[in-house]
């Protein structure tokens, strides 16, 4: 059975790579005595998945990651066998609460059906929000921000390690905005045509002649999408049940 | 949410910003109004290494068990993050509450290898304090040390307060009650060092002095402060089943060098190998119980989640209950999924059979220490271990599939000939032959790997070869090309690796760790000249540490190459660790005349660490 969890990470947390937070939640999963299932072996591990990484230094308030549980019994941890019929929702979103450092938080843990895609390959989109914007450039960047989504292409040159190549961004551009001082963006998140919000704050940058340099800002994820059957964006966890889990 | 003390300007610019920012699982977090004593300890080296280190998690523990006191943790900035701290006059931060070090009321240094010792002052400078303990007023904190390094503080006397000699849970305590008192009684730094110095344990450098004969050598020990004590004697906690232990560590959020529940199963070693500190400072031999070995083992892994575990003692194969608690974790271990890690075990039929548990044969490696290369020499350095013995081992572990081997050898031993330095490939040659004849020509798929590394003997304070010379660099690399041909004479050459250590830091490390306090401003100035992180071979500059030797007329050769006389007099002979000056020289001698002395549990050789009154000196024989 699979379990698709969602979390945040906010504060301070956001200085731990992507890597290092699956460390985190392997350690914090045997803690909750959550019956994750492993692989064999010698060194066997959890059988877990992220959506999406997040880079170093960008916080969110919607991650996602799938793990594979025996049961949803609670079989160690601080509230072992407390768990109840009918309940075990609340019960895992417990267990794993309390085993969070400040910053990680437990949103929501759903069951997946049986035919779910798996997390990586089901990300279609994620939506950010970027704080820190210079408030004497709004206009300037609002007419910018027309400028983009009622152009048919914007392209832009894409650095790889190999080689430079020049891309259109304009097709995975889905939302752009300002909302109370605050820059927000619905982009492809998908792993063909993955937009960084770096990427789309550079490229407004450069057609509002703003200076990069003049100011700092932080980055938010705030969702992270699929797609469903009839192609509409839906938030991944969505893809799970609330309710039900036993039958 | 708690505020850090680096912008997330500079958090961004730096490597592993993790380093920095503290609230790990089971860090501790108190009210600094609430307690009376904020005290800092620190690892003086990055993060990854320091973080993992059990003696400070036994102590960070014991400290934070008290109500009066929030025990907080420092490492060393790395270079980037120094350099900022530098230039933006930053104050070095503690990682839970984010405050200035500077402001607590004891910063405690464990002191683990000489190579730390710049790393030491680049502590003291960035939390704004006086590098040197006279210079220090009473609102600075009170710096004490402690560790293995501390059995011969004096090249870094003048940079500490007090040192705390030997084991950190007994007279902790006792210490703080006395900072106590004198804080409440208005008394300033001199009065509390004054009446800390009384408490057994505790060294203050500042109520000594030495002088120098004409030839370099220690003429005497002049007392400054008459109360002091002459010698000091080292703590030992000896009942370590009713003690303090960690039983929530620290779980880091980035990888260290360990990530791992460590289970120390006892303090000391039976062996006394003449050339291992360890085993002579940690003496008696204690063990802790299985049954609380059981509790805290299930304990660790329960409040960290952990994915591995491993066993701690300098050998664990001579603890008295080790099948028995080895069979309880391998199956509590498997049930959890978590790995077991077996270090220091002797290869035998038994730890084969443990191993093959835990481990793929075929991708893990075996280790064997004979510590040299003919029976003649480990005879010198009483290094129990033949020549059979290890075939045995090879052969069992080669039929039960095994295909690497590692073995550790010393070069530079005392009475060491080029003869014992090629017996070295004649064994590792052995080692393959064993292979060859054993192992039928079908099973061989798989050709046999062995690896022979060399570190060069460094004589340290408080073992028996504490009056013998150390090689120089010419002659370890000499040393080094005897045994590398020593090696390619041999038969098997092909399936033989060899690696050898550094020779520029064994040299440093041989002329500080039998150090005097004249060394002092040798290291002080090296600082100043911008060196830190000796440990590691990219910042690592013997050159400038060469430089100001020759400048400061300090001779190498004097504390590395020479042979001290029977009675000279060592920097660290006011220290008393339970076993005898005399015990030493008389092991000394035996060395010099190949003569074996049994291990603690054959034989008591009277070594003198019975006056702890317990451990192994009187259990049965
Ligand atoms: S007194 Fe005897 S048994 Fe005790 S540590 Fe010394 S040699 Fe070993």
């Amino acid at each position: 059975m699979k379990l698709r969890i969602q979390f945040t990470k906010h504060g301070s947390m956001k200085f731990i790579g992507h890597l290092d937070t699956m460390r985190y939640f392997q350690k914090a999963i045997r803690r909750s005595g959550i019956d994750v299932t492993y692989t064999g072996g010698y060194s066997p591990h959890q059988v877990m998945a992220f959506a999406h990484p997040l880079g170093v230094g960008v916080e969110s308030d919607s991650e996602i990651m799938d793990i594979e549980v025996g049961s949803f019994d609670l079989i160690g941890g601080p509230d072992a066998g407390k768990n109840t019929i009918g309940n075990e929702r609340e019960c895992l979103l417990k267990a794993l609460n309390d085993q969070m450092s400040e910053g990680f938080t437990i949103r929501d843990i759903r069951l997946l059906p049986d035919d779910a895609g798996n997390a990586m390959a089901s990300v279609a989109a994620a939506s950010y929000e970027i704080y820190g914007l210079p408030a004497d450039k709004y206009d300037v960047i609002v007419d910018a921000i027309d400028q983009i989504m009622s152009a048919d292409e914007v392209m832009i040159m894409k650095k790889t390690k190999k080689s430079e190549q020049l891309v259109d961004i304009r097709p995975g551009l889905y939302e752009l905005g300002i909302r109370d001082g605050v820059l927000c963006m619905r982009v492809d998140a998908s792993s063909a045509g993955n937009i960084k919000p770096d990427t789309v704050v550079k490229t407004l940058c450069e057609k509002s002649n703003t200076d990069p340099e003049t100011f700092s800002y932080t980055v938010t994820r705030t969702e992270i999408y699929g797609r469903e059957k009839n192609g509409e964006l839906k938030p991944l966890i969505e893809f799970g049940f609330k309710t039900d889990w036993l039958t | 949410m708690r505020r850090l003390a680096l912008s997330d300007d500079i958090l961004l610019k730096i490597d592993k910003p993790a380093r920095y920012i503290g609230g790990e699982i089971n860090s501790c977090m108190k009210d600094a109004a609430s307690v009376d004593i904020r005290f800092a300890m620190c690892f003086p080296d990055v993060y990854d290494i320091g973080m993992c280190h059990l003696g400070i998690q036994i102590l960070y523990d014991m400290f934070n068990s008290w109500d009066d006191v929030w025990c907080e943790r420092v490492y060393s900035p790395w270079p980037d993050l120094d350099a900022i701290m530098r230039r933006d006059n930053f104050p070095l931060f503690a990682l839970e509450s984010q405050e200035p070090v500077g402001n607590f009321d004891f910063l405690g240094i464990t002191l683990q290898y000489e190579m730390c010792y710049t790393n030491i002052l680049q502590i003291l400078d960035l939390a704004g304090i006086p590098l040197l303990a006279t210079e220090r007023s009473d609102d600075d904190p009170i710096i004490i040390g402690g560790g293995p390094c501390s059995y011969n503080p004096e090249p870094i006397a003048d940079f500490f307060d007090i040192f705390y000699i030997g084991e950190g849970e007994t007279r902790y305590r006792e210490l703080l009650d006395t900072y106590k008192e004198c804080k409440a009684g208005g008394y300033g730094r001199l009065e509390f060092l004054r009446r800390a110095c009384r408490i057994p344990g505790m060294y203050v450098p500042q109520f000594y002095r030495e002088t120098y004969n004409p030839d370099g050598t220690i003429k005497e020990r002049v007392k400054l402060y008459d109360e002091a004590p002459d010698t000091i004697r080292k703590e030992v906690e000896m009942n370590l089943s009713d003690t303090y232990y960690p039983t929530k560590p620290l779980v880091p959020f980035m990888q260290t060098a360990q990530d791992r529940v460590t289970l120390e199963i006892q303090r000391g070693c039976i062996r006394g190998c003449r050339f291992c500190q360890a085993g002579q400072l940690y003496r008696p031999v204690r063990e802790r119980s299985v049954e609380y070995l059981k509790s805290i083992a299930l304990e660790m892994l329960d409040s960290t989640g952990l994915e591995e575990l491993t066993l701690s003692s300098l050998s664990s194969s001579d603890y008295s209950g080790l099948e028995e608690l080895l069979e309880f974790l391998i199956d509590e271990c498997n049930k959890r999924h978590v790995n077991i890690s077996l270090p220091s075990l002797r290869i035998d039929a038994f730890s084969l059979d443990v191993m093959s548990k835990v481990q793929d044969v075929r991708k893990s490696s075996l280790t064997f220490a004979p510590e040299a290369g003919t029976q003649r020499m480990r005879n010198i350095i009483n290094k129990g271990l033949t020549e059979e013995v290890i075939l045995k081992g090879a052969s069992e572990a080669f039929h039960g599939g095994w295909r690497r081997v590692k073995l550790y050898f010393m070069l530079g031993l005392p009475f060491e000939t080029d003869e014992d330095i090629e017996g070295i490939g004649e064994l590792c040659n052995n080692v393959a032959m064993t292979f060859f004849d054993e192992i039928p020509k079908e099973e061989r798929r798989e050709p046999v790997q062995i690896v022979a590394s060399t570190s060069f003997f460094i004589p340290k304070p408080f073992t028996p070869l504490q009056w013998a010379p150390m090689g120089t660099r010419e002659e370890f690399v000499r040393k080094a090309h005897v045994c590398l041909n020593g090696i390619h004479s041999q038969l098997n050459q092909k399936r033989i690796k060899y690696n050898w250590h550094d020779t520029d830091t064994s040299e440093l490390e041989g002329v500080l760790a039998r150090g005097d306090r004249r060394l002092a401003p040798l290291i002080l100035e090296v600082y100043k000249r911008g060196q830190i992180y000796d440990a590691w071979t990219e910042y690592f500059n013997y050159q400038t540490w060469l430089d100001v030797m020759d400048e400061m007329g300090i001779d190498k050769d004097f504390y590395t190459t020479r042979e001290r006389a029977d009675d000279e007099i060592f920097p660290w002979d006011f220290l008393d660790i339970g076993v005898t000056k005399r015990f030493l020289l008389n092991e000394w001698h035996n060395a010099r005349a190949g003569i074996v002395t049994p291990n603690c549990r054959d034989k008591c050789s009277g070594c003198g660490a019975a006056v702890f009154g317990g451990g192994i000196c009187f259990s049965e024989r």
